[in-house]
């Protein structure tokens, strides 16, 4: 399941990464691409959550960059 | 700091090595930096920073060629001023400056970090609230608007603050977690904004690029074509973007776990990522939005709308959403330092309570590349006082880690070393209107400066 979960998720990464491409050289409309790109966003969160592990790290006051 | 028996209990599984130098057991490879920085460096900020370029008649060549060289700054700041000595000192930030400020004084700094972190994340939450008022067609605040313009932009502020804000009080491991898988999806979504705003653009060359980017300078300037911001501007921009986190050390924190200094290179995936590609395309975005609109309002919700559609609504709550809260976290845990015996939750509500606030007025969203440099100015000097301890103390004849040495809670030399020129540089913003991020560099060398001197002075044999 969890294999499953990942090729699928990696999948739909692929999937985020090209279509913008794909617009670009003409190749999807541009709604067209907006779905893929929801279709993909939901597959990935829907999927990642069951093997991205967590982070189980909290931050300290100076810790993590956020700009 | 002071913390309830929770707290103490969850510090020994997720917070180790606060006060002992990091182990050689736990050291990690520069794999696990690199992943760190590419990620965390594409935030809800990158939306509002790059659209503020254009705005600002930034000229096309100035922001590629002066990003590329102000982020390679900001990188070799990471890799040759702060990894060296978080490799050899292995501790945090505020235990190495604890070590030489005293305690008191590290708290003061700590609560000035945490009330810059407020206004911060008051700036995410108003670019997550743009997103999130779409589907209510929320009408978006002008960009030189200070005050809401509409209840409903209050209502929806305060909903979306409401909710950072008690996640960041309850529930902070599982946004941790959301941040870590949306990270890698995020990343790709800023990039096909770019890609798609540059299609939309409907040009096929350099010249192309750059005679609809002047023409979309004109238009938001009202049919002027003046600048605020030239190639040395743009340079210290992005140089001084993280200064806190270089110079001022920050940093400091993350690669005590670092084997070598060289993973101080890793930053450069944050860099060329999230302050390179991220804001060149939420710059697009911005000049496609004018040309398809004729909005120049840089609103970072209908700007993601406009481009890819739904999944950019989501890029834009998600990236506001992850980065908010554990800046809102962080306030917290200083406001918690100055106020003992307060509780972690109330006081992170609290911070979030001064976020929510804060983020109903867009002009701290839409100042921020001012604000940014105020917040470098600020706090980046301490570091200096860390760089100058470290290199030069014993060479001019000055006891490292005074206040370790002498037990004082505040070390005076640090005190007015960071006073002085802070103080002086604020009166050059706020008195006599000149940008914030001339200041920062400036700062920091009369902080190192005068703290050796005002130490050499005093003399740091006795408690002070």
């Amino acid at each position: 399941m969890k294999n499953i979960c990942k090729w699928i998720g990696l999948l739909s990464i692929v999937v985020t990464f090209i279509l913008p491409f794909l617009f670009l050289l003409g190749q999807v409309e541009l709604e067209a691409m907006k779905q893929g790109l929801l279709i993909a966003t939901v597959v990935w969160f829907g999927t990642a959550f069951f093997w991205i592990g967590s982070k189980e790290s909290k931050p300290t006051p100076d810790g993590d960059s956020i700009l | 700091m002071k913390e309830s028996p929770q707290e103490v209990s969850e510090s020994h599984v997720v917070e180790e090595f606060e006060t002992t130098p990091v182990p050689e057991r736990a050291h990690k490879g520069a794999k696990a930096f690199w992943g760190m920085y590419s990620g965390e460096h594409a935030a809800g900020t990158e939306f509002m920073i790059g659209p503020l370029f254009l705005l600002a008649g930034v000229s096309l060549q100035n922001i590629f060629w002066g990003l590329l060289l102000g982020n390679l700054l900001a990188v070799l700041s990471w890799r040759y001023i702060c990894a060296p000595i978080a490799t050899k000192a292995r501790f945090t930030l505020y235990f190495h400056l604890e070590k030489i400020a005293g305690k008191k004084l590290v708290k003061i700094y700590n609560l000035a970090n945490g009330v810059l972190f407020c206004f911060l994340a008051g700036a995410m939450i108003t670019v997550s609230a743009t997103a999130v008022g779409i589907p209510f067609n929320l009408e978006m605040p002008a960009f030189d608007a200070i005050y809401p313009n509409s209840a409903s932009f209050v209502i929806i502020v305060l909903a979306v603050g409401a909710v950072i804000s008690a996640v960041a009080g309850f529930g902070y491991n599982a946004v941790s977690r959301f941040a870590n898988i949306a990270s890698p999806w995020m990343v790709l979504i800023f990039l096909g904004c770019g890609i798609v705003a540059l299609k939309q653009l409907g040009v096929d060359s350099w010249a192309g690029l750059e005679a609809v980017w002047t023409e979309s300078i004109s238009f938001a300037q009202g049919g002027e074509l003046k600048t605020s911001m030239g190639f040395l501007e743009v340079v210290l921009f992005a140089w001084f973007c993280n200064a806190a986190m270089h110079v001022g050390m920050s940093d400091l924190s993350v690669f005590r776990y670092a084997k070598k200094s060289s993973s101080g290179w890793a930053t450069a995936g944050g860099m060329y990522v999230g302050h390179y590609m991220a804001w060149l395309a939420a710059a697009l975005m911005l000049a496609a939005q004018i040309k398809l609109t004729q909005s120049s309002d840089p609103v970072p919700g209908p700007m993601a709308f406009n481009v890819v559609g739904i999944a950019g609504i989501i890029c834009v709550v998600v990236a506001g959403w992850t980065t908010a809260n554990p800046t809102i976290y962080r306030a917290g845990l200083a406001f918690q330092a100055m106020l003992p015996g307060t509780s972690r939750l109330s006081m992170t509500l609290l911070a979030g309570s001064v976020a929510t606030i804060a983020a109903i007025f867009p002009a701290f969203a839409f100042k921020l590349l001012g604000f940014v440099g105020l917040y470098g100015t600020i706090l980046a000097p301490m570091g200096a006082v860390i760089f100058a301890d470290w290199y030069l103390s014993k060479r001019i004849g000055i006891t490292p880690f005074h206040a370790e040495v002498s037990g004082c809670g505040v070390n005076k030399s640090v005190l007015f070393a960071w006073l002085i020129p802070v103080a002086v540089s604020l009166y050059f913003i706020f008195v006599q209107g000149i940008t914030t991020w001339y200041f920062v560099l400036p700062a920091w060398i009369a902080c190192g400066v005068l703290f050796l001197v005002f130490s050499r002075m005093r003399g740091t044999s006795s408690a002070n």
